[in-house]
């Protein structure tokens, strides 16, 4: 019994060794390329700036958005919230743990996507796996929402739909986030004026005369 | 019984540690160290995009291999003068690869394209983590170059998705910064802006009648 013990005692410690080494792995582990590649083919990585919009408005606390631009870039402007972690940064221990949190959707941005899916294939890399990328950044972001193109009159019911959300995100977006409401009327306002506008005008002119 | 016991413990103690020696050993397949990569990514610039100034649908230069990375019936369709076709599911299959890192480590440039231009981004990421450091994105992706792009049009700018459209700071001054003050006058004024417009029409169609 005494020599089992004995044996014992340094068997434990060496478990403990071991299980110090498995809790750093996580931060230095390293998935295999091959699997990358698979995550590659895979489109479910994106997120469009649409959602991003509805996910800001609806505040959705599993949103974690991370700017990657230099901080010279962020201080400008950014989206709300966003978490500034300049590329060359990401793995740093304090920022780590913002991957670690565990938010489901931690969605990484730049001016386009190609510093993002590169920044997302690193984090994949490590064993992070609700990373998504911001399809086209914030140009599209900036095309999409601050800037969203004017449907053709012609255009389905579909399209002034979206660009009616658009147009409201946009304001909702800069600078009247406090009242959501009074937005709400706005976007209804709009949304009639906006497709039926030139039609009224013209029956106008021939009332008039 | 004691026998047994130690002989049991020490099993373990073996099993262990080769688990734990096997799990931290294993021979990475990633050539450069995290930090190089993501000052890589922050750096992105000549060592990520196709030269400018060369136009891939006239001649293939020498000492450059231009690799198609989207599907076979995308690739039979349409494709870039001189370019091969390797889906992304096929980059790291031992041939191709090899052929690849042989091409790069001769001096020549693999460059690869996807549908747009941020889509080669990723495989080209992951390669030169590899050791592929002849990997290069082509600029403007398939789209761009189908579209009718000419080489001067990208000689102003390296490479497009990463410079910013929108002129964020004029957009701050829109915006209003930070101060409470000054967005306050922006959301008095944005519900005037929205309100006359129906009353101005309705004005108009009581005039008509």
């Amino acid at each position: 019994m005494n020599k089992g013990f004995y044996y014992l005692a340094p068997a434990i410690f060496v478990i403990a060794l071991v299980a110090a080494f498995i809790k750093v792995k996580p931060y230095h582990y390293e998935q295999k390329p091959e699997q990358l590649v698979i995550d590659i083919m895979q489109p479910s990585r994106f997120i469009t700036a649409d959602e991003v919009a509805k996910l800001l408005i609806d505040k959705d606390p599993s949103l974690l958005l991370i700017d990657i631009r230099p901080t010279t870039e962020y201080n400008l402007f950014s989206l709300d919230n966003a978490v500034n972690i300049p590329s060359d940064s990401l793995l740093s221990p304090d920022n780590i743990e913002y991957f670690k949190a565990g938010h489901n959707k931690v969605v990484l941005f730049g001016n386009g996507d190609v510093r993002s899916q590169m920044a997302w294939l690193e984090l994949k890399k490590h064993g992070f796996n609700q990373v998504f990328v911001l399809r086209g950044g914030l140009n599209s972001w900036f095309t999409q929402i601050i800037n969203p193109p004017v449907p053709m009159p012609y255009s389905p019911q579909a399209e002034f739909n979206q660009y009616s959300f658009r147009k409201a995100a946009g304001n909702f977006f800069s600078g009247a986030a406090e009242v959501p409401i009074a937005q709400d009327g706005a976007k209804k306002a709009e949304k009639k004026s906006v497709a039926p506008r030139p039609v009224k005008k013209e029956a106008a002119a021939e009332g008039g005369c | 019984m004691n026998k047994k016991n130690i002989i049991v413990v020490t099993a373990i103690v073996v099993v262990v540690i080769a688990i734990a020696l096997i799990g931290q050993k294993g021979s990475s397949p990633y050539v450069m160290s995290d930090q190089e990569s993501l000052d890589y990514v922050a750096a992105l610039n000549e060592g990520y995009v196709f030269p400018k100034g060369v136009n891939p649908l006239k001649q293939t230069t020498e000492g450059v291999v231009i690799v198609d990375l989207r599907d076979i019936n995308q690739y039979s369709r349409q494709h870039l003068m001189g370019a091969v076709n390797v889906p992304v599911e096929d980059v790291l299959k031992p041939e191709i690869f090899d052929q690849m890192n042989d091409f790069s480590k001769d001096g020549r440039l693999v460059v690869f394209y996807g549908e747009d231009e941020s889509s080669a981004a990723p495989v080209v990421y992951l390669l030169k983590q590899m050791g592929v450091s002849g990997a290069r994105a082509l600029v403007g992706g398939f789209s761009f170059w189908q579209a009718g792009g000419n080489a001067d049009s990208l000689k102003t700018v390296g490479f497009t998705t990463e410079v910013p459209i929108g002129d964020y700071a004029k957009l701050m001054t829109i915006r209003g910064g930070s101060d409470s003050t000054q967005s306050a006058t922006t959301v008095v004024s944005k519900p005037k802006k929205v309100a006359p417009k129906p009353v101005a029409k309705k004005a108009a169609a009581e005039g008509g009648c």
